[in-house]
């Protein structure tokens, strides 16, 4: 490490320390007040986390990142009524800051240290405070198109909706670095300063191909994309900006395709013979491959797996060659012990053929489902393209 | 006028101020013949360097484009904070390797 590291690192010890020193007086007193917050305290605090968790970022120290981070997000949560700040919480966030503080001793080292037990305590804090609708928005990508379709952001559907907090607009604004920052006699400095001062940068990229390489010419354009949530009325925000209103696009959330079955992870896929399981975040999906026999003891495997893991499932088994009571069985049982778990088990697209009437002539009614608390879309589907 | 030295087995192109308009396209004609000259790894020192205007962005990222195309990225050393700052507000420090010290 040389000279000029150590000095910055001095100075992030030192800042971080002054921003530490009241936080455990500053959560007292936010317990104390329960769920009636008071937001100056609770920002106080959140900027403690936000600043130690950006200058962190800065000299990679990765522990002190990624626990102030998780300090950041249940403060969030705390600001936005999402959580109340009860003893209990009070007590994992004085443990995490006092585990920062420990951090900050010895920060050169701090990386050495295994803080994973800690981190995933504070996540499941946070994750219980999700309602199953904000998990699931967390595991949905989102795709935000120019008006062509090309997709220049995938975004998780939670983030977007807490930047949205508070009903601000979205915008995905098109900037050109060279003729609407450059020929302006601006810098890309000066247009992000303008609108952090004046909203929120959810998302930003560069368009780096269209720039060409060192042998080519200098380019004339650098597209600059960005995915920016403000307070600022459409018919403002391009005076705001100083750009043509062709090049800033409002984006409806609440317009936005369904979701795809597609999380930040990378989809996992399982295959059990002829059937397979693709895993993406809190979403599973289990499909039969078009014309192949749907093997129930396979079919049971995969579904076991779902149970295992937690995970509601959408089967799509339209296009399965014939349905055998073992199979019909297996779903049967498989829609009972989802149920159970609080789980949800639905077919998409469909029965496949003779579903309903051997369902009918091994006596599985949808007035016996009904008994079992089964929905009869269990298995007497709505009309698909080979609904019965 | 850039001092260059190869250092770690990369070589070292250390402009000796902002990198800006009115500067690039003499930089730019430099950086090709270094990077002809010394094909690999290449870091650019922005020790002197305190306001990096949308040419000069431009200027890094078509160096990086190059390297890239041979599997490599670029790497910027001795990153000034409020730049450092610029460049992870505009998402490049997903693409170059930055180096504070």
């Amino acid at each position: 490490m040389d000279q000029m590291d150590d000095e910055i690192m001095t100075m992030f010890v030192e800042d971080s320390c002054e921003h530490l020193e009241n936080i455990e007086t500053a959560l007292m007193d936010l317990e104390r007040g329960g769920a009636d917050i008071d937001e100056e305290l609770v920002n106080t605090v959140f900027r403690a986390a936000h600043s130690i968790k950006g200058g962190a970022g800065f000299l990679n120290l990765t522990n002190i990142r990624d626990l102030a981070h998780k300090l950041e997000g249940l403060l969030h949560m705390i600001r936005n009524r999402e959580i109340v700040p009860d003893t209990r919480v009070i007590n994992r966030l004085l443990a995490g800051f006092d585990r920062l503080r420990g951090l900050m001793a010895s920060a050169a080292d701090s990386d050495q240290e295994d803080i994973a037990a800690m981190l995933a305590d504070l996540s499941g804090l946070t994750a219980e405070h999700l309602s199953p609708e904000q998990l699931a928005q967390a595991a949905a990508t989102v795709p935000i198109s120019l008006p062509d379709g090309e997709v220049v952001f995938r975004e998780d559907e939670l983030s977007l909706r807490q930047a949205l907090t508070g009903g601000k607009n979205l915008y995905l604004v098109e900037y050109d670095l060279i003729h609407d920052v450059q020929a302006r006699g601006k810098t890309p400095l000066d247009i992000i300063n303008t609108m952090e001062a004046s909203g929120l940068i959810v998302d930003c990229r560069m368009d780096l191909t269209s720039v060409g390489d060192i042998d080519a010419p200098p380019s004339n354009r650098i597209p600059f994309y960005v995915l920016f949530a403000s307070l600022v009325e459409p018919d403002i925000v391009s005076y705001l900006f100083a750009l043509n209103g062709k090049a800033i696009h409002p984006v409806d959330l609440a317009a936005l395709p369904e979701a795809p079955a597609v999380a930040s992870d990378p989809a996992e896929v399982l295959v059990f013979g002829p059937w397979r399981l693709t895993i993406a975040g809190q979403r599973a999906s289990l499909t039969v491959e078009a014309g192949a026999v749907p093997d129930a003891a396979e079919a049971r495997q995969a579904l076991l797996a779902c149970l295992e893991r937690g995970l509601s499932v959408e089967v799509s088994w339209a296009d399965a060659a014939g349905v055998d009571l073992a199979l019909l069985q297996v779903m049967v049982s498989a829609g009972v012990s989802f149920a159970h778990r609080g789980l949800t088990f639905i077919h998409q697209g469909g029965a496949p053929e003779g579903l309903a009437r051997l369902a009918e002539r091994a006596g599985i009614t949808p007035t016996i489902l009904e008994t079992l608390e089964l929905p009869a879309a269990t298995l007497f589907a709505p009309e698909g393209p080979h609904g019965q | 006028m850039e001092e260059i030295r190869i250092e770690d087995g990369r070589t070292v192109f250390c402009p000796s101020g902002d990198i800006v308009a009115s500067m690039a396209d003499a930089m730019r004609s430099r950086l090709r013949d270094v990077m002809h000259e010394h094909p690999g790894p290449l870091a650019i020192d922005l020790a002197q360097v305190e306001l990096i205007d949308s040419v000069g962005i431009g200027l890094l990222i078509a160096a990086h484009n190059t390297l890239a195309k041979a599997g490599g990225r670029l790497i910027l050393e001795h990153v000034h904070p409020d730049l450092c700052g610029l460049l992870r507000t505009m998402r490049l420090d997903k693409h170059f390797q930055i180096e504070v010290a």
